[in-house]
């Protein structure tokens, strides 16, 4: 596998949540969603396995998203982190997420209450994503920075693509 | 009685965005000019109390506790302007 080829689909139903401020799962129109608050920023934590198919580069993170009830030409921002547990590297008595990447000032869909939108976040090897090796298990925090967007009401995640960049 | 504090209004304000999403209900502006509604009826009301409460006449503006008022008033602004409007 190579660059530009998928390395792993995340959905709904993969969410560890947090203990606290975490996304809540939903439905809309049968389709599995997590539902992120306006007001506060909520999180979601999926644990994944680095696939053997990775080889070492870079990662961009695809979020599936909708807005259950914005309108306006407003916007949304979105937060995305690693934590590597791998091989004896991370006690996971305590959180070790790396610095979290962005994807802010993102106008939301406003033809229709229910389009997904697909925005993406970029990682380079390293530090950047918490240097995850391939076969490591990790963790990833996806998070909606409610306290800086604009978009009223839930967002709703839909699907997360990770791609090796 | 004062304008609500910040909190309070911060409080509304969530919970209003939250119950919109439940219903599947489109907002019309940011959660920026919705928080500013919010304020400014607050402060409407609390600059407009005394005038707003002269509107009910006489028992009813005394023998009605201040909080029954308040109730009556959301149900005839509920009734007026949201449900079925």
């Amino acid at each position: 596998m190579a660059t530009g080829d998928t390395l792993d689909t995340i959905f709904p139903e993969n969410n560890k949540p947090p203990a606290a401020n975490y996304a809540t799962q939903d439905t809309r129109n049968n389709h599995d969603v997590l539902d992120f608050d306006a007001a506060t920023n909520e999180s979601a934590v999926f644990k994944r396995i680095m696939p053997r198919a990775y080889a070492g580069g870079g990662l961009t993170v695809y979020i599936h998203y909708s807005m259950t009830s914005a309108s306006a030409a407003t916007d949304i921002d979105w937060d995305v982190a690693f934590e590597r547990i791998g091989d004896q590297q991370q006690d996971v008595g305590s959180d070790g997420f790396a610095t979290v990447n962005s994807v802010d000032n993102t106008t939301v869909p406003t033809g229709a209450s229910g389009l997904v939108d697909i925005v993406n976040v970029t990682f380079t090897d390293g530090a950047d994503m918490d240097s995850v090796a391939v076969g490591e298990s990790y963790r990833m925090k996806v998070t909606r920075d409610a306290v800086s967007d604009t978009a009223a009401g839930d967002a709703e995640l839909h699907a997360i693509e990770i791609k090796e960049t | 009685m004062a304008v609500l504090t910040d909190q309070a209004r911060q409080d509304e304000w969530a919970e209003f965005m939250r119950w919109a999403s439940s219903r599947g209900e489109v907002i019309g502006g940011s959660k920026q000019v919705v928080r500013q509604v919010f304020d400014d009826l607050d402060d409407g009301f609390n600059t407009n109390a005394a005038t707003i409460n002269a509107w009910i006449s006489l028992p009813g503006r005394t023998q009605i506790s201040t909080a029954h008022k308040a109730y009556i008033a959301a149900r005839v602004l509920l009734r007026r302007y949201a449900d079925g409007a």
